[in-house]
């Protein structure tokens, strides 16, 4: 990778948003915080291309399913790892989300941004 | 002249002949009563046979069903069709229920034979239109209901008053050639729910008693037939609106827990930024104080976990991930875990396998290291001094035990008893231990949930032994 690597952060809650930036910019990436799923379609549609999404189920205007769908069905788009961050725990939910192909489903309170942001690195420092 | 020698034989002769003829005459007549009587008898004995066969032939073909329309439609066909009415002058039955709201009596089905058909086409009305208001007493469909009585009649107009006029029913009734009509009521619990109409082309003293007995015990249970499926729709609704209710209650548990997380997240997340030095070093003080705060905001976190959990578990929406999985493996693992938290606690911890076992097990792997780990945190929460033992043995070549033994405080009798119910904490540890009082009622759901086995033995002062058993997968 010749540039700070890439992500955007989809998270609705705004104390949560700016949690994860602070934390994903401290750690050396170059951040964008999307507020809702229409949000992230555009910054997908305007600017470069993300290394990695990391995404909320729970949004408004579009859901993460919704948009995961949407990004998935986008040729170029189709192959940006996306980790879904939820406190949402519905297996329904889960299964659907895991079908659209993701990197991982993780419970939102079970990890500390620190764990998130280790995580993303060591997916990224693995391609 | 005669001579009267003859005459007199004559006379005698005469005499004896009629005494002859007489008693011939007798034995014949008496012979001929018999048979009469016998065949009566044999008669009255066959329809008694016929009758139970025809009412359970009814009833095997309408309280087999529980949709009231279905019902409907099968009642009016039965009698002219299974039990061959159609050949003896039954040409109409027709169904009608009270509309209690719309104080009716409404016409709800009828065989369609030609007579009927007839009828209706050259009277120009809709079947289901016809509606009979209770207040109409000449009806005879209001009298029998009001009543609870069969009636019969000659003139069709006394079933259809105040519908159109009499003379239209009567010239109907002329042309298609239905001579009697028969009405019953439907009773059930001793009330009324509506009557069945019966039209013949034979006159009132053809009907015989048999033909009456059958269509009042089929009426009878054309009565419980309705009534069941009444029931039965009503159960289906409150069903229906029950698993609707339960559906919306789950949805809010779903999302009530997730927006009780997120603060929390919030709270947990920066906090663990302090302590991973992102802020820079924090003095020693305020650092113990901040690790209060997230111990708080963790034991909530696990509160609305559990919460959501035992909600899943008992009503069956957990969904598994069943699979074969060596529980030694789950065993090591969860035991490493707490290796580091028992020496800081200074207590002696160990690990035992029996040599040789079998340890297979058709488990959510997930679920039993849940298991596993509530009961080893719960042993060291609960012992502040001496040991807890970790052991797995085969009490039996299809069981695999998992014990947990420590020198804590220990619990009463009655506090074992009461151990694994919902949001349970003994006494002996409350108020000094946190906990959510869930965490082995959780345990003991998923172990049953595995076909297993769950149990404690403790003294008071002296420590518990905590176990379960498992079957063994082959």
């Amino acid at each position: 990778m010749d540039h700070k690597p890439r992500i955007i952060i989809v998270e609705d809650d705004t104390l949560l948003s700016k949690m994860y930036s602070t934390k994903f910019v401290a750690e050396g990436f170059d951040v964008l915080a999307a507020l809702d799923g229409e949000m992230v379609l555009q910054f997908l549609h305007d600017k470069p291309t993300p290394d990695f999404i990391i995404m909320d189920m729970m949004m408004p205007k579009l859901s993460g399913v919704q948009v995961l769908e949407q990004i998935r069905n986008t040729p170029e788009l189709a192959k940006i790892p996306v980790l879904i961050l939820s406190n949402l725990q519905d297996p329904a939910q889960i299964h659907k989300a895991k079908e659209l192909g993701i990197v991982e489903y993780l419970i939102k309170a079970n990890y500390t941004p620190s764990q998130i942001a280790g995580f993303v690195k060591n997916y990224l420092a693995k391609r | 002249m005669v001579p009267q020698e003859l005459v007199t034989l004559f006379i005698i002769s005469s005499f004896f002949a009629a005494i002859v003829f007489f008693i011939v005459y007798y034995i014949w007549s008496q012979s001929k009563n018999n048979r009469a009587l016998k065949a009566k008898i044999l008669d009255l004995s066959s329809h008694g046979n016929k009758t139970v066969a025809s009412l359970w032939k009814v009833n095997k073909a309408i309280l087999s069903s529980l949709d009231s329309g279905d019902i409907s439609h099968k009642v009016v066909n039965v009698v002219l069709n299974e039990l061959d009415y159609l050949k003896i002058g039954y040409r109409i039955s027709v169904l009608t229920l009270i509309d209690r709201k719309k104080k009716v009596i409404k016409r709800i089905s009828f065989s369609p034979t030609s007579e009927a058909l007839e009828i209706l086409k050259k009277a120009k009305v809709e079947f289901h239109a016809i509606e009979i208001p209770l207040s109409a007493k000449q009806n005879l469909l209001v009298k029998a209901v009001e009543h609870k009585k069969e009636y019969i009649t000659h003139d069709m107009s006394d079933l259809f008053y105040p519908e159109k006029t009499r003379e239209v029913w009567r010239q109907l009734q002329l042309q298609v050639g239905i001579k009697t009509s028969l009405v019953y009521p439907l009773v059930i619990k001793d009330k009324s729910i509506g009557a069945m109409i019966f039209s013949l082309t034979k006159d009132e003293q053809d009907i015989n008693d048999y033909e009456k007995s059958i269509l009042s015990g089929f009426t009878d249970a054309v009565a419980v037939a309705l009534e069941h499926a009444n029931l039965y729709q009503k159960l289906d609704e409150a069903n229906k609106s029950l698993k609707d209710l339960d559906k919306r209650k789950d949805e809010f548990i779903s999302v009530a827990a997730h927006e009780l997380r997120a603060p929390l997240t919030a709270v947990k997340g920066y906090l663990s930024m302090i302590f991973d030095g992102d802020g820079g070093k924090v003095p020693k003080q305020i650092d113990e104080y901040l690790h209060g705060a997230l111990e708080g905001a963790e034991r909530e976190i696990r509160l609305v976990n559990n919460m959501l959990n035992v909600s899943r578990i008992e009503e069956n929406r957990l969904i598994y991930q069943m699979g074969k999985i060596k529980l030694i493996d789950v065993v090591k693992q969860a035991f490493d875990e707490f290796v580091i938290s028992a020496k800081e606690k200074g207590l002696d911890f160990g690990l035992e396998i029996e040599e040789n076992i079998k340890d297979l097990v058709y488990v959510d792997k997930d679920r039993i290291y849940e298991v596993i780990t509530n009961l080893i945190s719960n042993a060291l929460k609960y012992s502040d001094k001496g040991s807890i033992m970790v052991s797995l043995s085969n009490p039996s070549h299809n069981l695999i035990k998992f014990t947990i033994t420590d020198t804590g405080r220990g619990m009463t009798k009655e506090e074992q008893q009461k151990l694994f119910a919902k949001f349970y904490r003994a006494n002996s540890s409350a108020g000094t231990v946190m906990g959510t009082g869930l965490g082995l009622y959780i345990t003991k759901l998923l172990i049953e949930k595995f076909d297993g086995t769950i149990g404690v033995e403790s003294e008071l002062g002296r420590g518990s032994i905590f176990w379960f058993k498992l079957p063994i997968s082959q």
